[in-house]
């Protein structure tokens, strides 16, 4: 009997070490969610935002941070510098929406300054305009909704 | 006499503004490598959005990127770095504001690669520290490419590392500037 319980108890240690390592090891080696998966907590215009923060910058900072967005503006320009970032905005506001986007984008098609697109990605941060050349929405591993 | 001070100025004014001596870029590429020599486990992020301004005249330069925007491969080292060892929530920000020691060598509108040295300070995690770093600035149709390796030392900025993974996470992280620059037009 006491043999018997022994046993059980091996068994069930045996079993929670193997299950606490694959836990670890797929934790360990877990990729970041790629933004096609994340679902958008706000869908917001691209002029609505900028708005948000030229009023309170550190509250909007707050309210975004690591957040998954959704925003439909227009292209102010594109950089293909070093991976591709699309900048949204306007011609009235200093403040623009940069979209580094995710490693995984390839262009489908050519983007004009001054279309419409909507792009998905994850708020990371405001930079005030510190050095004269405009403040910036920083939205990182962005991919094109629309 | 009023007419030309008013002139001088607006002559000041518009020159400075249309002055080819500033040149900036808001997506610059700031790599980070903490990996032990040998180790398997590459520890590296790159970001892709540091903000760079150049002074030509001077040698002024600043650089500044949000912690938060590094991207690492794994996804448990990002967590790990922002909330552990960056603290990106307190401090969400990395800044160096440094000069070019040999920009009188440096002929920024005459295409080339001029060797450049670096010197000034970085703020990381709340700490502020002198920073030297030797690169390249290479200047090509009228941009211009910084190009720059240095090594930072993490107690250096107050950044703990656990003794549970001291021997998979370097002391000195190498971080790799690679900035394409454009005139700075208002």
């Amino acid at each position: 009997m006491k043999k018997k319980q022994i046993k059980i108890v091996i068994a069930i240690a045996f079993i929670v070490i193997a299950l606490g390592s694959v836990y670890a090891y797929t934790e360990f080696n877990r990729k970041a969610t790629s933004t096609e998966d994340l679902k958008s907590e706000f869908n917001t215009s691209a002029a609505e935002i900028i708005v948000e923060f030229e009023k309170d910058n550190k509250t909007s900072n707050t309210k975004y941070l690591n957040k998954t967005i959704e925003v439909t503006g227009h292209i102010k320009t594109v950089e293909n510098q070093l991976g591709t970032t699309i900048v949204l905005g306007d011609s009235i506001h200093s403040t623009s929406i940069r979209c580094s986007m995710d490693s995984s984008f390839r262009a489908k098609t050519s983007y004009t300054n001054g279309q419409v697109i909507t792009i998905k990605g994850i708020y990371t941060g405001f930079n005030a305009d510190d050095l004269g050349i405009g403040s910036d929405i920083i939205i990182n591993k962005s991919i094109i909704k629309q | 006499m009023k007419k030309t001070i008013f002139f001088l100025a607006m002559i000041a004014i518009v020159t400075s503004t249309y002055s080819q001596d500033k040149y900036f870029t808001k997506s610059g590429k700031l790599g980070f490598d903490a990996t032990v020599p040998k180790s398997p486990e590459n520890i590296d992020a790159v970001n892709k959005a540091a903000l760079c301004v150049l002074d030509t005249k001077t040698g002024d330069v600043q650089f500044s990127c949000l912690m938060k925007g590094f991207e690492f491969d794994r996804a448990l080292m990002m967590e790990h770095f922002n909330e552990n060892y960056a603290e990106s929530d307190k401090y969400p920000k990395t800044v160096f504001k440094g000069v070019i020691t040999n920009n009188a060598s440096i002929n920024y509108t005459k295409d080339g690669i001029y060797p450049a040295k670096v010197k000034g300070q970085m703020t990381l995690h709340g700490e502020t520290k002198e920073v030297e770093a030797t690169g390249n600035i290479i200047s090509k149709a009228g941009k211009l490419q910084i190009v720059a390796n240095f090594n930072i030392v993490f107690a250096d900025y107050k950044i703990v590392i656990p003794q549970l993974v001291a021997d998979k996470l370097a002391k000195t992280a190498k971080i790799s500037v690679d900035c394409l620059l454009e005139p700075l037009k208002k």
